[in-house]
């Protein structure tokens, strides 16, 4: 058709005016290529991200609950066992469970390792100093906790410590799934301290019946890599002090012990096959008979924060896009309308000659699509080039804005070993690693997306051009001329 | 039978002031008009109805009898009638060849060889197709005109309205111009209607109309 010949003569013969709206497009393409690309990829990663974690649902007794119940109802109350567990397992919402066992047991033949022995502390600064007045106990204060913790995994893959590599198996083996000999798995400091190596056996006895004895033999030692705070050494919890050991080995322990130590030992966590179904695993495990002391506690705030920075990310992008786009189109606008008067003559001799006025509209809309689309390629070779490399300075300027707030609330508690109050009071996870990359491309979609984009901005200046097009009569517009 | 024939023309801008009135004229093919009167005696405007741009108030203007108030007045412009403005009016973006060609491109007409014919009715008025493919604004002002004329011919039309088409030539352009328009109506059996205050052109047309305060007197 005649009317795309005269287009294209007219866009290339009018360079500096087309060169002016080309560049406005494809500042407008660059900018909407990389918003699009950013929340496109952000929300992909966010879905995948969500699908990769589904929520991790534990069952806490609520003392709050327990405190208010009458006697009788406090009767009713049954903790959560093995069983119940199995049989909530079972549902058809679950993909997968797991649960722990853990007991404490005391041993003559080992010590625990203390925060001192770790970092040789000066005399003044052990914190056995406080603790003196009982000759009977070993030097550290992890000794003031009694007793080894022992801790056993239904399903040994879910052993967090050795899957994100804080734990490491340095020597002998990680006792089998299927084991059922009395085996354990003790720390590298622990063997040091206690001069034990694989294949030793170590006697441990019940905290509450000395006479109960058990032997364990040594199969593995790791090395634990994290770092213990004091704190955590006065509380006991110096995880260098616990043991690993097989189910069935635990099962047996905890036979012997007291009902309640079974029942604090138990641990479990539920997987579903789709997070939606959240209420109804909780109605179902209630119909099974989990007592109304339990409440249920999910992840999923844990899940939400690692990917704020990309939400953030991603909201702003949108937003952003609909700015460019607004503002784009009245550019757009006004700069075609300028571009019509201008053009007064030329539509006035067109129409003179029997161009008619659909004719005209069509030229001038071919034009700004020649226009658009030539611009577009370039906007997207070079929002496809800068999206990453800009993706990753707001990403980067996200997370530290994050960090720079958790660390000021840190501070304002007086430093870093108020992790754990801090973490109480602000609900918020000081440790969390952010999801710090966002890997984007520019997919077809995108692409489609932003030739709509264009076609759309084009069709709006386009129209309201066309509107001052109507406006003009050839005669006046001739006559004004002469 | 008249090719084009005004009747009972009336015509107003505003509704207040007729601009011409009670004009009765008929133009035959073969034959160059001239039509004279001093400024704002109504000539554009009669150039104007004749070509389709205005519509009469009152009365009609008949191309071949058919009304011009009833027909597709944009196929009468781009197939019909030719016209041959005082400034031209040539696209400045585009060739010589490209003015006329575009001509033939929105008329129906249909010719195999587009450029080849243009370039014909470009030699017809004495451009060459050196001077045919540069852009209009690098042509004369006697040349731009050449090339008006050529485009006011591409698409063989019966009819060619000249407004003023001397009006801005020096005087060897206008005795050319003149005198190819005169061609057109002796040679060509065209009917040329010039709008024009020009004596010479007043010397050189077949039948003279007088238009005062638009009205048509004898002169």
């Amino acid at each position: 058709m005649y009317i795309f010949k005269y287009a294209y003569l007219s866009v290339i013969r009018n360079k500096g005016r087309n060169i002016l709206i080309g560049l406005i497009i494809v500042a407008i393409t660059i900018s909407a290529c990389i918003a699009l690309t950013i929340n496109k990829s952000g929300n992909n990663l966010v879905n995948s991200y969500i699908d990769s974690n589904p929520l991790e649902i534990t069952f806490n007794m609520d003392p709050s609950i327990y405190r208010n119940a009458t006697d009788e109802e406090k009767e009713n109350y049954s903790p959560i066992t093995v069983e119940d567990v199995s049989k909530y397992g079972e549902s058809t919402y679950v993909s997968d469970y797991y649960y722990t066992l853990q007991a404490s047991l005391e041993s003559d033949d080992i010590e625990k390792v203390s925060y001192d022995e770790m970092f040789e502390l000066p005399d003044d600064r052990k914190t056995t100093s406080t603790t003196e007045t009982d000759s009977n106990r070993p030097s550290g204060m992890g000794r003031m906790m009694s007793g080894f913790t022992f801790i056993s995994y239904s399903d040994p893959s879910y052993n967090e410590n050795f899957i994100n590599g804080t734990n490491k198996i340095t020597n002998g083996v990680m006792f089998d799934e299927a084991s059922t000999d009395n085996v354990i798995v003790i720390s590298s400091e622990l063997a040091l301290n206690n001069e034990i190596s694989v294949g030793d056996e170590i006697t441990f006895y019940s905290s509450t019946d000395t006479t109960i004895t058990y032997k364990f033999k040594v199969v593995g030692i790791y090395e634990d890599t994290t770092e213990v705070s004091a704190t955590q050494n006065m509380m006991g919890t110096n995880s260098r002090n616990t043991i690993y050991t097989n189910i069935t080995a635990m099962q047996k322990v905890l036979k012997n012990e007291e009902t309640s130590t079974m029942t604090m030992g138990l641990s479990a966590k539920f997987y579903l096959n789709n997070n939606d179904d959240l209420e109804a695993f909780t109605n179902e495990v209630k119909s099974k008979g989990l007592s109304d002391v339990y409440t249920v506690t999910t992840n999923e705030d844990t899940i939400t924060e690692t990917l704020d920075p990309i939400k953030n990310l991603s909201k702003f992008s949108s937003s952003f896009l609909i700015v460019v786009l607004v503002i784009g189109a009245i550019i757009l606008s006004v700069i075609n309308i300028l571009n019509i008067r201008e053009r007064k003559y030329e539509i006035g001799v067109s129409r003179a000659i029997g161009m008619t006025k659909l004719k005209i509209t069509m030229q001038l809309i071919a034009e700004m699509l020649i226009v658009s689309f030539a611009s577009l390629i370039v906007g997207i070779s070079v929002g496809t080039i800068s999206s990453q490399p800009i993706t990753n300075t707001i990403l980067q300027n996200e997370i530290s804005s994050y960090q720079s707030e958790s660390n000021q609330i840190s501070e304002n508690f007086g430093g870093q070993n108020f992790g754990n109050r801090e973490n109480m009071m602000r609900g918020r996870n000081k440790d969390i690693s952010y999801v710090d990359s966002l890997k984007v491309t520019v997919s077809f979609i995108t692409i489609i997306q932003l030739f709509l984009i264009s076609l759309l901005l084009t069709l709006i200046s386009g129209a309201i051009a066309i509107m001052f097009i109507n406006k003009y009569e050839p005669n006046k517009i001739l006559q004004n001329r002469t | 039978m008249s090719i084009i024939k005004i009747k009972d023309l009336y015509f107003t801008y505003d509704n207040e002031k007729y601009v011409l009135q009670d004009l009765n004229m008929e133009f035959d093919k073969g034959t160059v008009y001239g039509v004279f009167g001093k400024s704002g005696a109504g000539k554009s405007t009669l150039l104007s109805l004749i070509a389709g741009l205005e519509v009469a108030s009152k009365g009609s203007i008949y191309y071949l009898d058919k009304d011009l108030s009833k027909i597709n007045r944009d196929k009468y412009r781009c197939n019909e009638i030719g016209v041959v403005f005082q400034s031209f009016n040539l696209l400045p973006h585009l060739t010589a060849l490209e003015n006329v060609i575009l001509s033939m491109d929105i008329s129906d007409l249909k010719v195999k060889d587009r450029e080849k014919k243009a370039l014909e009715l470009l030699n017809k008025v004495g451009i060459d197709k050196s001077k045919g493919m540069r852009r209009v604004l690098q042509l004369s002002g006697g040349e731009q005109q050449r090339v008006s004329i050529a485009r006011a011919l591409a698409y063989d039309s019966e009819v060619i309205l000249a407004d003023e088409p001397t009006g801005n030539l020096d005087k060897d352009n206008e005795e050319d111009i003149i005198n190819l328009l005169i061609s057109l109506a002796h040679n060509d059996n065209k009917c040329v209607i010039i709008i024009s205050h020009s004596t010479k052109v007043k010397e050189n047309v077949d039948k003279l109309y007088y238009l005062d305060k638009g009205k048509l007197k004898d002169e």
